[in-house]
């Protein structure tokens, strides 16, 4: 039996979807004079994108480089963010997180994690080497740094759930456009990248 | 407040093995035959029969299976993260981890005489299943409402302590096994088997120069272990806080040693991890006995004492 493909398709498919709904949100909420947080909401169709483009080849967009560049820019300008807005916990907070969060595709994207064309999975598979009590492992190892990727975004996933409320959401004095939508558009992109280093291993 | 996190890191846990289960290895038969199985080993024949029964219904249907597997510890984990999920989820949690414990981990191999605390015994669903009970929100019946511990919700505080003395006494008598204080008993369980399989050069010398350490001295270590785990089965019980947060900083001391030591942060470095195994739980209950200063615990209430009738917080 092999890995499932539906579920790299499915990813793919709503992280496409959830690209379109932000953007259109980001387009959207000025003429409705509705409130949004523009710089946090700003990179989240690039990531739905992106982050698609990482795990079904159909839905593959730029090259690598790009991509690298543009969340390489972003993650560094959320770093002089935070360092900016210090005063200010709760700011400082987001735009360091947003900040991992771009640092996280970029490794994915220089890390090689991609579409698998391998089915099913060569983990546990080891061989007897030549001497006695030796064994090689056909698996290829997780690397370290993915590992504490996925570890990162799965705790990120649920502090978002965790502070899931309109109240706790709502930008300035207007009322805040669908604030709970763009909460599950993040937790959805942290899962598939999860998925997506995950899946580096077969 | 430190409860809420608590919950949080709990549902950070569920969710870390929900996307696990996710790995391409998960999806294949060899999840059955070689996780699974596994646990069987040297139980007593009804607890090998309930292992090697779910080992054949996941090795029949391993895609289906294995979907289901995720889809549960995912909504676990994001429902006990959600404020107006979280009762349901970790009543669910409790539920899913005994069913865990008994048909995926054989009960924490506890009764086969070969469980050692140092690679992850009593097993990780047991302490997800504990965690939710002593994180579950709300205050006993009878207690201070301000809580002198965490721990102390859906049990009285007395009741918690003795949870939490009962889990490391049974740490300690574990460690003392004879399988677990044989000559070279340390280095086997923390280098031995798979153990090292597929990890970074970095880390294998990082558990094996501690290991190499035991050689030769394993009763004296698991002496000494176990004289340990018993300080921190009676801290709880210290009249002096300060004794109290220090068995809470052993535990937690403890747990991180044996995470990093034997458990090999769950081995996930091959892609066949399906949690990272009992020492982030045991990390995790720590705090919950973390006892509040007397300021912070009467604060509250002299505050409301001293509130208008009638006006909000």
């Amino acid at each position: 039996m092999t890995a499932p493909a539906f579920l790299p398709t499915l990813l793919s498919v709503l992280l496409i979807a959830a690209a379109g709904y932000t953007l259109w949100r980001l387009l959207v909420s000025p003429v409705l004079g509705l409130a949004n947080d523009i710089e946090a909401d700003a990179p989240l169709p690039p990531a739905g994108i992106a982050t698609a483009g990482l795990l079904s080849n159909w839905a593959h967009t730029l090259p690598r480089a790009p991509w690298t560049a543009l969340f390489a820019a972003a993650g560094c300008y959320f770093a002089a963010r935070a360092v900016s807005v210090r005063a200010d916990p709760r700011r400082r907070g987001r735009a360091a997180v947003h900040a991992c969060g771009c640092a996280i595709l970029v490794y994915a994207f220089l890390s090689g994690v991609g579409p698998s064309s391998v089915h099913g999975s060569t983990a546990g598979q080891y061989v007897m080497a030549g001497m006695p009590g030796m064994i090689v492992d056909s698996t290829i190892a997780f690397p370290a740094l993915g590992l504490a990727c996925v570890g990162v975004m799965a705790f990120y996933a649920v502090c978002v759930v965790a502070r899931l409320s309109p109240a706790g959401v709502a930008a300035g004095s207007r009322a805040a456009f669908a604030p709970l939508s763009v909460e599950i558009c993040r937790v959805l992109i942290a899962f598939a990248l999860v998925y997506a280093i995950l899946s580096m291993l077969v | 407040m430190l409860r809420e996190r608590l919950q949080t890191a709990l549902a950070g846990l569920w969710l870390l093995d929900g996307l696990l289960q996710l790995q391409p290895y998960m999806f294949t038969e060899n999840f059955a035959h070689q996780t699974l199985s596994a646990a069987a080993d040297g139980n007593p024949a009804w607890v090998a029969h309930a292992v090697t029964w779910s080992t054949g219904l996941v090795a029949g249907h391993p895609v289906v299976a294995d979907t289901c597997f995720a889809l549960v510890q995912i909504a676990l984990g994001l429902g006990i993260a959600h404020p107006r999920t979280r009762r349901a989820a970790l009543g669910a949690s409790v539920v899913w981890a005994g069913g865990v414990w008994l048909f995926g981990e054989g009960l924490g191999a506890l009764l086969s005489g070969q469980a050692n605390p140092l690679t992850g015994a009593p097993g990780a669903a047991a302490l997800y299943g504990l965690a939710a009970i002593l994180l579950w929100p709300g205050t006993a019946p009878g207690s201070a409402p301000s809580g002198e511990f965490p721990a102390a919700g859906l049990l009285r505080a007395r009741h918690a302590r003795m949870v939490w003395s009962t889990l490391w006494l049974g740490l300690a008598a574990l460690t003392l096994l004879p399988a677990n204080r044989a000559p070279g008993a340390f280095v086997a369980a923390m280098t031995g088997g798979m153990m090292t399989v597929g990890e970074p050069q970095w880390y294998t010398a990082l558990q094996d120069h501690p290991a190499h350490l035991t050689l030769g001295h394993d009763l004296a270590v698991a002496l000494v272990l176990a004289a340990l785990l018993a300080l921190v089965a009676a801290a709880p019980w210290a009249p002096d806080l300060r004794i109290a947060r220090a068995g809470v900083a052993l535990a937690m001391i403890v747990a991180l040693a044996y995470w990093v030591c034997g458990e090999a942060f769950g081995m996930p470095f091959t892609g066949m991890a399906t949690d990272p195994n009992s020492g982030p739980l045991l990390a995790l209950l720590a705090p919950a006995y973390l006892p509040a200063s007397p300021e912070l615990a009467t604060a509250p209430a002299t505050a409301a004492a001293a509130r208008p009738e009638g006006a909000t917080a």
